[in-house]
């Protein structure tokens, strides 16, 4: 256990400063200007001399590679050109949105996709599986701005029972205020015991959450359905049957541990790649999430807060695909045998 | 009610599909005594363990069964999936050719015995746990503690075949089909099997119905037998009478195809020709392209059953001996 954990976690390590010498390069590599960002318009030659020495420009490029490793390894990512804000505290503050909508659209698409696709498995070409497999192609193949502005139109539009966008009614954000311990909504509102708040919080999740997981819903329901039709025609289902275990059982236990693996791998990478932000739904529902955030750093060549995206977004993707390898460490024999 | 544990009478199994229906099983008729092992044999295609799947009922929706199964007693063909249920398990067992597949390799083989005996008796886990361990002892595992948290992929595939029939021996069923348990294990190991199958059926008063391809084993293990060809039993009897005096061609060329050491390559017999096309209906004897005592009226008419010895039957028309009559048939003789 303790060797499996220590090389995933040497490999995690090789991998970022793998990232930090390509993100690095290319920070160096790509046109443009971050004195010029920086400094805006016609600097004099003093503010551009005291920023080239901030920034390091004229010193060899190890040395100035050496100066952001060791940076980076405090936690300290610089400053955004554009926002002027520490580049962790951005990130920190637009990843919790992100984290907010992300979670429980992964959360959501297990929950619906995986009992769904045990279904069509077990009514293979029938009814129900046809089904699934329509809205499986259907989910795969609408573009997600479209599905995200048909559900405003449909739940704002015509009913009005929920919201258009943004993360809370702003009438509601001024009259009740509630600290922003985890940055989550959800739940500040919930230990602040603002009712009132956390009601709105919720409705303001509902079309950013369904958008988020059609697609993921999709590709869940499909690799539940094919794993668990190849686990099915196993062997062991047909011992259970034998020994006369019903069927429930069979399916809900037996057959879906053996589709846990190719399951786990699927929602891992779905969510790693979520937690990158959708910038199609931030900007549908006006999610002040990192997508948007990552858009608008690359076009105003601020580099510091790409760099620092990049290398936070590495590591949390990196941390998800390590607790999946934990994962399967847990929930197959075979690993640990070795 | 005789005293037979499975009875199979006019057993037909048709595969529908689109282009053509397979129909597996002819007319097959065969039973099992209380007490006794029967081996059923015959090549690879000719519906042995389609009719064993059918006996449990688990041949699945699309296939079309008829005729009649009965399991002590227990119709078994068109029964509802919960009534099937009560009887596997707990009257029928059944253990597999690869005990390296039969097995979840994602729990331990000792959760899933005694799943497979809760699932058909009701007791207290801590009774069942107990009944496990003293099953691993009977079928001789070592150390049935250690064994019973082991995974499949820590054992060998004898030790997995008697974690099989520890499985089926813990549910005390009366009937045990066993599906080629030897074809996937070593010689040595599959003569253990069988010499622990043979005690255990005097010990615990169980019935095998033990399918093989190998007439070996079923010379040492077997009471009687019966061989299948193109869905259908050809011959059947005391293993004693069936293989000292063949009485259908099928069976001696089976028998001929026994390699004994030796022997020189040259010397390796065959059966020329093959297993007809299951899917368009066989006029006469099934065997009749492949045989070499054929004569005109193999190819015309099927051929009756006839009692050759006091129990032995065939199906042959060359065959001697009166034609079996149906009420011998009632009466419970085939």
């Amino acid at each position: 256990m303790i060797k499996y954990v220590a090389q995933r976690l040497a490999l995690m390590i090789v991998i970022l400063a793998g990232v930090m010498v390509v993100t690095f390069a290319l920070s160096r590599v790509l046109p443009g200007s971050p004195i010029e960002m920086m400094l805006g318009h016609r600097p004099t030659q003093e503010q551009i001399d005291l920023a080239r020495a901030k920034l390091h420009v004229d010193e060899p490029i190890y040395t100035q590679f050496s100066y952001y490793v060791a940076d980076m390894v405090r936690g300290d990512f610089g400053e955004s050109l554009r926002t002027g804000r520490p580049v962790l505290e951005d990130v920190l503050e637009r990843m919790t949105a992100t984290f907010e909508v992300t979670t429980l659209a992964v959360i959501l698409v297990v929950l619906v996709g995986v009992p769904l696709g045990v279904l069509s498995a077990v009514k293979q070409n029938h009814l129900v599986d046809h089904g699934a497999r329509s809205f499986s192609i259907a989910g795969m193949a609408l573009p997600v701005f479209l599905i995200g502005m048909m559900l405003q139109m449909l739940f704002y539009g015509e009913l009005s029972w929920l919201p258009l966008q943004g993360r809370m009614n702003s009438e509601i954000l001024l009259d009740y205020e509630f600290p922003r311990v985890t940055g989550l909504y959800l739940i500040d509102t919930l230990l602040a015991g603002q009712w009132l708040a956390f009601k709105s919080a919720a409705a303001h999740l509902v079309l950013p959450v369904l958008t988020l997981s059609i697609a993921s819903l999709a590709v869940v329901t499909r690799i539940t359905r094919n794993t668990m039709v190849e686990v099915l025609a196993q062997d062991y289902i047909l011992t259970l049957k034998a020994y006369g275990m019903r069927k429930r059982r069979i399916y809900f236990l037996y057959a879906l541990k053996a589709t846990l693996i190719p399951m786990l791998t699927v929602i891992g990478l779905t969510y790693g790649f979520m937690l990158g932000g959708s910038v199609v739904v931030e900007y549908v529902f006006d999610w002040p999430g990192l997508g948007g955030y990552v858009v608008g750093a690359i076009t105003k060549n601020d580099f510091p807060a790409v760099m620092g995206v990049t290398l936070f977004l590495s590591t949390i993707y990196l941390s998800v695909n390590l607790v999946i390898d934990l994962l399967y460490y847990l929930v197959d024999p075979r690993l640990r045998a070795t | 009610m005789s005293d037979k544990v499975l009875e199979i009478r006019n057993l037909n199994v048709t595969f529908p599909s689109l282009e053509r229906n397979v129909h597996a099983i002819r007319n097959c008729t065969l039973h099992v005594n209380r007490g006794e092992i029967l081996g059923l044999v015959g090549e690879s295609g000719s519906g042995k363990s389609v009719t064993s799947m059918a006996a449990l009922g688990l041949l699945g929706s699309s296939a079309r069964v008829k005729g009649n199964i009965r399991v002590v007693g227990r119709e078994i063909i068109d029964r509802s999936e919960a009534e099937l249920q009560e009887i596997r398990g707990r009257k029928v067992a059944m253990i597999f050719q690869n005990p390296f597949t039969a097995l979840n390799p994602f729990f331990q083989v000792g959760r899933q015995v005694m799943d497979a005996l809760l699932n058909s008796h009701f007791m207290s886990k801590e009774e069942a746990r107990k009944r496990v361990f003293q099953a691993f002892k009977d079928v001789r595992l070592p150390d049935p503690e250690i064994a019973f948290n082991r995974y499949p992929h820590q054992m060998s595939g004898g030790q997995l075949q008697r974690v099989m029939i520890a499985m089926a021996l813990v549910c005390e069923p009366e009937l045990l089909i066993a599906d080629e348990p030897t074809t996937a294990l070593d010689v040595t190991v599959q003569a253990q099997i069988i010499l622990l199958l043979r005690e255990l059926v005097a010990k615990k008063n169980l019935s095998i119905l033990f399918i093989t391809h190998d007439l070996g084993v079923v010379a040492a293990l077997c009471d009687r037998v019966a061989v299948m060809y193109a869905g259908m039993v050809v011959e059947s009897g005391p293993v004693v009478d069936v293989l000292a005096t063949p009485s259908h061609p099928y069976t001696s060329a089976l028998m001929k195809t026994v390699p004994a050491l030796g022997q020189t390559k040259d010397d390796l017999s065959y059966i020329p020709g093959q297993v007809p096309d299951m899917s368009v209906p066989i006029i006469g004897c099934a065997f009749a392209e492949r045989c070499t005592k054929v004569s005109e009226v193999c190819h015309k008419q099927a051929p009756p059953r006839r009692a050759v010895l006091t129990d032995q039957f065939s199906f042959c028309h060359n065959a001697s001996g009166p034609v079996a009559l149906d009420e011998i048939v009632a009466g419970g003789r085939l």
